[in-house]
Parts: structure tokens; C-alpha cells; sequence
């Protein structure tokens, strides 16, 4: 129950965050996506509930707050919530750095492939947009690395041995 | 196993949510609960974050700054020849009556309480709705300039779509070289497309909403002209706008309710 309770917390505190203070930010166009780097985190750290709560909840809040269709950005939030946690789940023990940043460049690949097809901006902003996402969320996983992980179900895929 | 199913149901459940009980009532309540805070918390951060993409443009600002004084003293000698025909101009307006159908402009101020979500999407969500006479594809302006319009309305919020939107696309006109064109944005900022080659278009020069597009009333100031593309192998020139406005830092916008 502490647990869910710190998850709503936390989740209120992103969404506030990610809709009143990052877009002030913005790094050449772009900026972080604390709702993503939050799911990806939790998909990470095995933690199946809360990855799904975190990305249903986080989709609807987008979809409240964008000016696209409804679902556009839950739909997004579940494809990565099931590739990556049903991914890192078959194939991964710990997961590695490089595997790491590429979770959360291809989560923001993923939630702003929408809106980068409707726009049609230059590639380059979408990869600058998924590189910074990348950057972030990794500076946050190992921050809160020792905090979170637990035991983990060790399996080794044979090939990566 | 067990997980699928959860994941399953949720699906289902979202999709019934989205459907049947996320509606603009639904949206237009969830602004509500936050909105005052947001609008705070908003104003308060996109000043910081103005300081911080200020502090980037340093050196330009110097140049600049050294410019602008050599304009002022310009203007300072041009304000006074404006005094004398400003004059002129209120004796006439209130012989033909003039002055009346300026007043016919109703405008409405509202707050911007938060920006995007998304790096790709240019809208902004003011505090102004159904409720305060807004309608769709109303003007927004800020300082005079054109700003964006009304893309969707709630009960007591409404969407502004900014003219930076890479899906925007409107009808403008040069105020002395008469030169139509098309304003379209991209990363690099605004500008306008399909200017006819044989125009005789100037840097500096203002350019206005035209009254090609029935949307939004013309003469509205979008910016001004900087750098002209031309080519003599192509039909059609390009040009760089300047809008005084730094949209990312915007706080007040006006509606123009008619």
C-alpha cells in the first residue's frame, strides 16, 4: 500500500512537472519527458503493476493536455510499456548501459512517432528529442539505482553469455 | 498468464474511457482543478527559462543593444514628425467619425497556463472559453502581432494553435511592396512561401494577415520581413520573417472576438 502510495505521489509530481515547468526548457526544440522516463524506469526495475498503471495514467494525462485525438498518446505508452517490459522480462538479466539509453531512446521514438508523421518536422529533431530523453532517463535510472533495485530473477540468455 | 489478462482488461478499459466518458465536459473540469496553480507555476518558470535562453544569446545582445540605440535616436526625431500628423489625424477622425469604427474591435485578455507536451506540437491552453464569448478560429494577438488562433474551444478553456505550428498555413500580404505569400514555420523560425519572383519585396518591410483567409481578420501584423531567397531558376521567392515576439516566453495573449 506504502508503495502505491509513493507511486501517486511521485506520478502527480511528473505531471505537474512535465506540463507546467519542463516545456519552460526547451533545448533547441526539445525537452525531457519525465512520464516516459518514469515508465521506462519501472519497466527496468521489474515492477509490472506500477509500469502499467504509470503508463495508462501517463497516456490519458497527454492525451487530456494535447491537442491530438484521444488515445494517440496512451496507445503510445502501452506499445512501450509492452515491448519493453515483456522484452527485458524474456531476454535480460541486469540490464546493461547501451541497453539502458537505447530503452529510452526507442520509448521516445515510439510516443513521438504520432505527432512527428502529422508535423512532418526534420529527422533530426526526432532523434535530438529521443537522444535527450536517452540522456536523462539514464542520469535518473542510476541515480535511483541502489534505492530501487532488489533481487532480481536472474536469466541468461544463452547468446549474450 | 495472470499478467496478461490485467493488461488486457486495461486495454479494455481505456478504450472505454476514451470513448464514452473523456469529452470536452471531462477535459474542461480536469483544467479547472489546476489551472490556478498551473497558471503561477507557468508564468513564474518560462521567466526563468527566458533568463537562461537570454544568457545563450550574449554576445548577440551586445551588438544588438548598440543598434538599438542608434535606432532610438532615429525614432526619438520620427515620434515627433507622428505627434504633429497624430494631431491632424484626430481633428479628421472626429469630422468623418472614424473614430467610432476603431471601437469595433473587441478584445479579449487571457492567460496562457501551459504550453505543449510535446516538442513537435506549437498550442498553447488559456484560461478563456465558450463562457467568455471564444469561438473557433478567432485571432490571438500579443503586442499587436499576431499570436495564433482558436483551435478548440471548452467550456472555460480553449487550444491556441501558434503560427510556429508546422501545420500552419496562412495567407499574407507585405504592406508596401503589396507581395502575397503563404506563412509557414519550421524549426529555423517563420516564413513566407510563394512570393512571386518579380515582386519587390524589402527587408523590413511589415507584413499583415491577408484577406484571403476568411478565418482570421486581415491587417493583423505577423512580423517583419528579414532575409529574401530568390533564385532565378525558380517561380517563386522565399522570405525569412522576424516577429518581435518570443512565443516559448509568452504569458498574456487577446482574443478578437469579432
Amino acid at each position: 500500500m506504502f508503495g502505491w502510495l509513493k507511486i501517486i505521489v511521485l506520478f502527480a509530481i511528473c505531471v505537474f512537472v512535465q506540463i507546467y515547468i519542463v516545456p519552460n526548457f526547451e533545448i533547441y526544440r526539445s525537452f525531457p519527458n519525465l512520464m516516459l522516463i518514469g515508465l521506462v524506469m519501472l519497466c527496468l526495475f521489474f515492477r509490472f503493476s506500477y509500469a502499467l498503471a504509470w503508463s495508462a495514467a501517463g497516456g490519458i494525462v497527454f492525451d487530456l493536455y494535447s491537442p491530438m485525438y484521444f488515445g494517440v498518446y496512451t496507445i503510445s505508452f502501452l506499445v512501450i510499456f509492452v515491448m519493453l517490459y515483456f522484452v527485458i522480462n524474456k531476454f535480460f538479466t541486469e540490464p546493461i548501459f547501451i541497453f539502458i539509453m537505447l530503452a529510452f531512446f526507442a520509448g521516445s521514438l515510439i510516443m513521438d512517432l504520432f505527432p512527428f508523421i502529422i508535423t512532418g518536422y526534420k529527422v533530426y529533431l526526432y532523434l535530438l528529442n529521443a537522444g535527450i530523453n536517452a540522456f536523462f532517463g539514464t542520469i535518473i535510472y542510476y541515480l535511483f539505482y541502489g534505492r530501487l533495485r532488489k533481487e532480481n530473477i536472474y536469466k541468461l540468455y544463452a547468446p549474450f553469455r | 498468464m495472470k499478467k496478461y489478462w490485467i493488461l488486457i482488461v486495461t486495454v479494455i478499459a481505456l478504450i472505454f474511457l476514451g470513448i464514452f466518458i473523456f469529452n470536452s465536459s471531462a477535459k474542461n473540469a480536469i483544467y479547472s482543478s489546476n489551472s490556478s496553480l498551473g497558471k503561477t507555476i507557468n508564468g513564474k518558470f518560462s521567466t526563468i527559462g527566458n533568463f537562461f535562453a537570454d544568457l545563450k544569446s550574449i554576445r548577440n545582445i551586445i551588438g544588438q543593444n548598440k543598434d538599438l540605440s542608434d535606432q532610438v535616436n532615429q525614432l526619438e526625431t520620427e515620434i515627433a514628425k507622428y505627434k504633429e500628423l497624430q494631431q491632424e489625424n484626430i481633428a479628421l477622425k472626429e469630422e468623418l467619425k472614424f473614430f467610432n469604427a476603431q471601437k469595433n474591435k473587441d478584445l479579449l485578455g487571457a492567460q496562457i497556463i501551459s504550453k505543449s507536451v510535446s516538442p513537435f506540437l506549437e498550442y498553447y491552453l488559456i484560461d478563456k472559453g465558450k463562457a467568455d464569448g471564444v469561438i473557433v478560429n478567432q485571432a490571438v494577438l500579443s503586442q499587436g502581432y499576431l499570436v495564433g488562433k482558436i483551435s478548440q474551444v471548452y467550456e472555460n478553456y480553449s487550444q491556441i494553435e501558434l503560427i510556429t505550428d508546422s501545420k500552419i498555413i496562412l495567407p499574407v500580404i507585405a504592406q508596401e511592396s503589396r507581395a502575397t505569400g503563404l506563412l509557414k514555420a519550421n524549426l529555423e523560425g517563420l516564413y513566407i512561401d510563394n512570393i512571386p519572383i518579380d515582386s519587390e519585396l524589402r527587408e523590413g518591410e511589415m507584413v499583415l494577415t491577408s484577406n484571403l483567409d476568411q478565418s482570421l481578420p486581415s491587417d493583423i501584423p505577423v512580423g517583419k520581413i528579414g532575409k529574401v531567397v530568390s533564385y532565378s531558376s525558380q517561380i517563386f521567392k522565399t522570405a525569412k520573417i522576424n516577429s518581435p515576439l518570443n512565443f516559448s516566453s509568452l504569458k498574456f495573449v487577446f482574443i478578437i472576438r469579432n
